[in-house]
C-alpha cells in the first residue's frame, strides 16, 4: 500500500537545515496498521506530514515515497491533491484547531466531498449524515459551528471528515493526545472497527505505547529521525533489540511493579545530529565505535530489525 | 406551578435576548458590546452614517429647492438663514440647505465607489499575494509599498488632474490611494491565517487552492474589514472635499461640500461676516467624518479585545 524508500526530510531554517527524517524505509501493507513511536521532536508528525504531502514550502524533501506504486513525490499539484483525502487521508492530533471557525460541519462535509468527486448536494448530505452517525455525531448538529462542539466531538467530526471518501490509508498523528481517557478508549475502539470493516491501512504515529500495544500490528520506533528499530508488536514488546526501544519501554509505569525509569538526557538538536549512531551520546552501552560508525538497519529475528552496531549482544 | 419553576422564569428573563438570524449575526457584537464605551461610539456613529445615507437618498424629497439648472437661482444671493432659506443663500442665490442636502449624495457616491472600488481590488490582490508569497508577493509588494509611500491627496491631486473632474474619475482618484491600505490588511492578515491548522487540514483532505484561498482565508480575513472600511471611508470623504476645494473634485453647478467651502473662500465670505455659505458645508463634512471615525474606532475596540484592554 504505502513503502517509502530512504526518505529524508529537511526543513530549510534561518540557522540551516533541520534534518528531521533521515533515510526512512518503512511499508505499510492493505489493512495494516502500523506504528510510529518516539519522543517528541523525533520526526514523527513530520513523517505524517511527508505521506500526505502538506510539508510547508521551501522543505526539501528526498527519496521515494510510494503509494501503490506511484512516487508521490513526482506526481503533480493536481494529481496528488486527487488522492489528499481519497485515498490518503489524515487526522490530526489537535481537532480543536483544525476546523474552519467561519464554517458549519456541514460545509466542511460538503466541501470536501465535491473537491473529490462529482455527486449531488443530496447524495453529499446523506454520505455527510451517515459518517457522522457512524462516529456517533447526531444529525441535528449538522449546520453548527465548530465552537459548539467538545473537544472529543471535534476528533470525531474531523474523523468522519477524514473517513468520509473512505480512503484506503489513514495516517493518524496523534488522535487522542488532546483527550481524556474515556473519549480516548471510543476513539480507540472506532479506529479498530473501521480497520476490519473497510481492511483500511491505518499509520498510527503516537508516543503512547499503550495505544501501540493495544492496536497495532507492526511497529517502527523512531529516534531523531531515523528508525532505529521495527518489528511486529509482540517482538517490540517482549523482546526489544535497540537500547534505545530498551529504555523506551522501561519509561512506562507496569502495574506490577512499580518502577518507573527515565532516559537520561534530551533528544539531539537536529541542526546538528550526533554523528555515528545517533543514540550514542544517551546510550548506556555506547562504545567508542558508535560515535563513528553508522549503524544500518540489520535483521537480528524474521520480521524485526534494529540499528544498532551491537543488536546481537542484544539479542 | 411551583416557586422553583418560577426563579427558573426569572432567571431566563435575566439572560439577554440574542438576535438570531442574518442581520443579527452581523449586528451581535454591536448589540453585545452596546454598554461599553467603544459599543456606545459605534451605535453613536452608525446612527449619524445611517442618517446621512437617509438624507441621500431622500435629498430630492427634502430640498425645498432645486440645486441644478436655471431654476436653481431661487433667492436673493447671500442671504442670511431665514425661515425661508433655513442655511441663507450663497454667492449665486442658491439655497444652501438644498445644497447641503444634495452634497451627501455627492460625497457619499464619492466615497463608495473609492472605498468599494479601492477593497473590491486591494482584497483579492492582498489574499492573493499573501497566499502565494515567493516572487510574486514580493513585486506586488515593492508596488504597492511605493503607491502607500506617497502622500495620500498629492497622489488624489494627479490621478484627479490626468482623469479630468467628476464624481466618477475623483471616485477613482480615490480608489488609487486606498487599494494598498486594503491590500496590506489582507496580505497581512492571509499571511497568519494561512498558518493556521485548519488550512493544513484542507490541504490534507485535497481542498483545491482556490477554496483553500476563498472558503478558508478570505472569510477569516474578512473579519478585520469593516473597521478599516470606516475608517477609510472617513479619510475618503475629507480627501474628496479637499480635492474639490482644491479645484480639482467636483465641478460646479453639482452640488458638494468641498465645492461649496472653496467657493465660498475665494469670495472671501468670512472676511464679509458671511458665515452661513462656509460653515454647513464644513459641518457637513466633519459630522460625516466623525460619524464614520467613531463607527470605525467602536468596531475596532470591539473586534480586537486586546487592543480595548491595552488602551484601557
Amino acid at each position: 500500500m504505502l513503502r517509502t524508500e530512504d526518505l529524508s526530510v529537511h526543513y530549510a531554517t534561518s540557522r540551516g537545515y533541520i534534518h528531521a527524517l533521515d533515510n526512512i524505509s518503512l511499508d505499510v501493507a492493505s489493512g495494516e496498521t502500523v506504528g510510529i513511536v518516539g519522543e517528541t521532536g523525533c520526526g514523527k508528525s513530520t513523517l505524517g506530514k511527508a505521506i500526505l504531502s502538506i510539508l510547508p514550502p521551501r522543505t526539501r524533501v528526498t527519496g521515494h515515497l510510494l503509494f501503490r506504486g506511484t512516487d508521490l513525490n513526482a506526481l503533480d499539484r493536481e494529481a496528488l491533491r486527487r488522492l489528499q483525502g481519497e485515498e490518503i487521508a489524515l487526522i490530526f492530533q489537535d481537532p480543536v484547531t483544525r476546523l474552519n471557525p467561519l464554517m458549519t460541519i456541514q460545509e466542511h462535509f460538503l466541501e470536501t466531498i465535491r473537491a473529490h468527486q462529482k455527486v449531488s448536494k443530496r447524495e453529499a448530505l446523506e454520505r455527510t449524515t451517515a459518517a457522522l452517525t457512524s462516529m456517533r455525531v447526531p444529525e441535528s448538529r449538522i449546520r453548527n459551528y465548530p465552537h459548539e462542539f467538545s473537544g472529543g466531538m471535534r476528533q470525531r467530526i474531523m474523523i468522519a471528515l477524514a473517513l468520509v471518501l473512505t480512503p484506503s490509508l489513514l495516517v493518524a498523528d496523534e488522535p487522542t493526545t488532546s483527550l481524556d481517557v474515556i473519549v480516548e478508549a471510543q476513539i480507540l475502539e472506532i479506529l479498530q472497527d473501521l480497520k476490519r470493516n473497510y481492511r483500511m491501512s491505518l499509520l498510527l504515529i503516537t508516543h503512547n505505547l499503550g495505544i501501540v500495544a493495544e492496536v497495532c500490528d507492526r511497529v517502527a520506533v523512531l529516534y531523531a529521525g531515523k528508525v532505529v528499530e521495527l518489528g511486529s508488536v509482540t517482538d517490540i514488546f517482549a523482546r526489544p533489540v535497540h537500547p534505545y526501544t530498551r529504555l523506551l519501554l522501561q519509561s512506562i509505569i507496569h502495574l506490577d511493579t512499580k518502577e518507573l525509569r527515565s532516559i537520561d538526557g534530551q533528544p539531539p538538536d537536529l541542526l546538528f545530529p550526533p554523528s555515528g549512531c545517533r543514540f550514542h551520546p544517551r546510550c548506556p552501552y555506547a562504545k567508542p565505535v558508535c560515535q563513528e560508525k553508522v549503524p544500518p538497519l540489520e535483521e537480528f529475528r524474521p520480521g524485526q530489525s534494529a540499528a544498532c552496531l551491537f543488536g546481537k549482544d542484544f539479542v | 406551578m411551583t416557586e422553583s419553576d418560577d426563579s427558573f422564569a426569572d432567571l431566563k428573563a435575566q439572560q439577554p435576548v440574542l438576535p438570531r438570524p442574518f442581520l443579527g449575526r452581523l449586528l451581535y457584537p454591536l448589540m453585545e458590546n452596546r454598554r461599553t464605551l467603544a459599543g456606545v461610539l459605534s451605535w453613536i456613529g452608525l446612527g449619524i452614517v445611517v442618517a446621512f445615507i437617509v438624507i441621500a437618498v431622500l435629498a430630492p424629497i427634502l430640498a425645498p429647492y432645486p440645486v441644478q439648472g436655471p431654476s436653481a437661482i431661487v433667492a436673493p444671493k447671500l442671504q442670511p438663514p431665514s425661515l425661508t432659506h433655513l442655511m441663507g443663500t450663497d454667492e449665486s442665490g442658491q439655497d444652501v440647505f438644498s445644497r447641503v442636502l444634495w452634497g451627501a449624495q455627492t460625497s457619499l457616491e464619492v466615497m463608495a465607489i473609492g472605498v468599494v472600488l479601492a477593497l473590491a481590488i486591494g482584497f483579492p490582490v492582498g489574499l492573493y499575494s499573501g497566499y502565494s508569497g515567493g516572487a510574486v508577493d514580493r513585486i506586488i509588494l515593492l508596488v504597492m509599498d511605493s503607491i502607500y509611500a506617497f502622500p495620500g491627496l498629492l497622489l488624489a491631486l494627479l490621478v484627479a488632474v490626468m482623469l479630468g473632474k467628476g464624481v466618477f474619475n475623483i471616485g477613482i482618484a480615490i480608489t488609487v490611494i486606498y487599494i494598498p491600505l486594503y491590500y496590506r490588511v489582507t496580505r497581512n492578515q492571509t499571511l497568519s491565517i494561512r498558518e493556521e491548522p485548519y488550512v493544513e487540514a484542507a490541504r490534507g483532505l485535497g481542498a483545491r487552492p482556490w477554496t483553500i484561498m476563498w472558503s478558508y482565508i478570505a472569510y477569516n480575513v474578512l473579519v478585520t474589514i469593516p473597521v478599516i472600511f470606516a475608517l477609510s471611508a472617513a479619510d475618503a470623504i475629507l480627501t474628496a472635499a479637499g480635492l474639490s476645494f482644491l479645484g480639482l473634485g467636483i465641478q460646479w453647478p453639482t452640488p458638494d461640500w468641498g465645492l461649496d467651502l472653496s467657493i465660498a473662500n475665494t469670495f472671501g465670505d468670512i472676511g464679509n461676516g458671511i458665515w452661513w455659505t462656509s460653515f454647513f458645508p464644513g459641518l457637513m463634512i466633519i459630522l460625516l467624518t466623525v460619524g464614520l471615525s467613531f463607527l470605525g474606532e467602536g468596531l475596532n475596540d470591539i473586534v480586537n479585545p486586546l487592543l480595548r484592554k491595552e488602551r484601557a
